[in-house]
């Protein structure tokens, strides 16, 4: 199975208040991520651009199988998009795959029950109108404010069903073999940020960060619950495999399968960072001597962020 | 679903026979389809209710922000200050 990561510069150097503390620990998280991935998929792909390239590949020297140095045709979104790579790495998938996050570290294979289904996900996830990270509404209401805004039938099919009860899916991985179904629900995703009326409509609101969060991650649910309901949809019939049955599954009991995602702003949790330096600088010695280089010779990527460490 | 006379929503005993109160059907938004959702619907519906209860028999186990402390939200986007898994790192 195709392992594939994405990354898009931009968010990463110019978002003030990345999320990361500095480039190294981006980049030190990547490296394990990709060296624990690598031991159990075969090909490793990377989709990026030209800046990531001299980065991750001539700089810290990443060994990907294939690479895709096309993502800087996204350079004139707003950074606050900031996961438009991953949507233009799960639509041109064709073959089975998973997709991780660079802050997801495999410590051993993933159960068959994943590998083998149509689609997986790391684990579904559900939220009110009370979320502070699902913003249904501020996007619904963005859009409902001008003419000829545009919503995909499934999503209001869910809203109208499910009101204020929603699923979502967290996709610390993602992927499968129905590519076909990954790439209807990015392509949607895509869609809902491209639609002319909608980009007018969005580019004003401030929560882009999370709406496309909240895009990427709830959209392939709600597609996945309306075609399971219509009987001529190609998708009735699929399934989708969660390495955890929930969130707080996940948190209780992540020694049933080796797994962790340095999810959102514990990214800044200093004894999380200071424990992934340490463990790239004994185990992969020869990385972190390019890391190190390559920050000393360009500077950080990341900015200064507003985040403290315990916010 | 077959009505009875508590909530199906938050469980309090209502004077008529109910499936939803008409306090939760206005709070929760369904005030103006529930009565005409078609049976499948209707079933659909009161599934993802009873997941949803489900999930907030366990709230704020592992919602260690106190931004989150309140919210019925259960997810690790929300929850993302804390790591999944960071004892493996």
């Amino acid at each position: 199975m195709r392992a594939v990561w994405s990354h898009w510069t931009k968010p990463l150097k110019d978002q003030p208040g990345s999320v990361w503390m500095s480039t190294k620990h981006y980049l030190f998280a990547f490296v394990l991520s990709f060296e624990n991935a690598r031991r159990y998929f075969s090909p490793t792909c990377l989709y990026t651009d030209q800046e990531g390239f001299r980065m991750l590949i001539e700089g810290v020297g990443l060994p990907f199988d294939f690479l895709s140095v096309d993502l800087d045709i996204l350079n004139d979104y707003c950074l606050y998009w900031w996961n438009m790579g991953k949507f233009y790495a799960y639509s041109a998938q064709t073959e089975p795959f998973i997709h991780l996050d660079n802050d997801v570290f495999l410590w051993e294979p993933l159960p068959e029950r994943i590998l083998s289904s149509p689609v997986f996900a790391q684990n579904p996830e559900h939220f009110t109108e009370l979320s502070d990270y699902y913003l249904p509404v501020v996007l619904e209401t963005a859009i409902a404010g001008i003419s000829d805004g545009w919503l995909p039938e499934e999503w209001i099919w869910s809203r109208e069903i499910f009101g204020n009860f929603q699923r979502s899916i967290n996709t610390g991985i993602y992927g499968g073999y129905r590519t076909d179904f990954i790439k209807y629900c990015s392509d949607l995703a895509l869609k809902v940020i491209n639609h002319p009326s909608n980009a007018k409509a969005l580019a004003p609101v401030d929560d882009k960060a999370k709406l496309t969060g909240m895009i990427e991650m709830y959209l392939p649910n709600v597609c996945y619950e309306y075609h399971k309901e219509k009987e001529d949809s190609p998708f009735r019939d699929l399934e989708i495999e969660y390495l955890f049955s929930s969130a707080e599954d996940a948190y209780k009991n992540p020694q049933q399968v080796k797994y962790t995602h340095i999810l959102g702003r514990a990214k800044r949790d200093q004894d999380i960072v200071k424990r992934l330096e340490s463990r790239v600088a004994a185990e992969y010695p020869s990385y972190y001597k390019k890391i190190i280089e390559y920050v000393n010779d360009f500077g950080e990527l990341c900015q200064v962020s507003p985040w403290s460490s315990k916010s | 679903m077959s009505s009875t006379n508590v909530c199906f929503v938050c469980d309090t005993l209502q004077e008529d026979e109910v499936e939803v109160c008409q306090c939760c059907k206005a709070r929760i938004g369904i005030q103006k389809w529930l009565d005409n959702l078609s049976v499948r619907d209707r079933s659909i519906y009161f599934n993802r209710l009873i997941e949803a209860k489900e999930r907030w028999a366990k709230l704020g186990r592992y919602d260690q922000s106190p931004k989150n402390s309140n919210s019925p939200a259960i997810s690790a986007s929300s929850n993302n200050s804390v790591a999944i898994g960071g004892e493996f790192l």
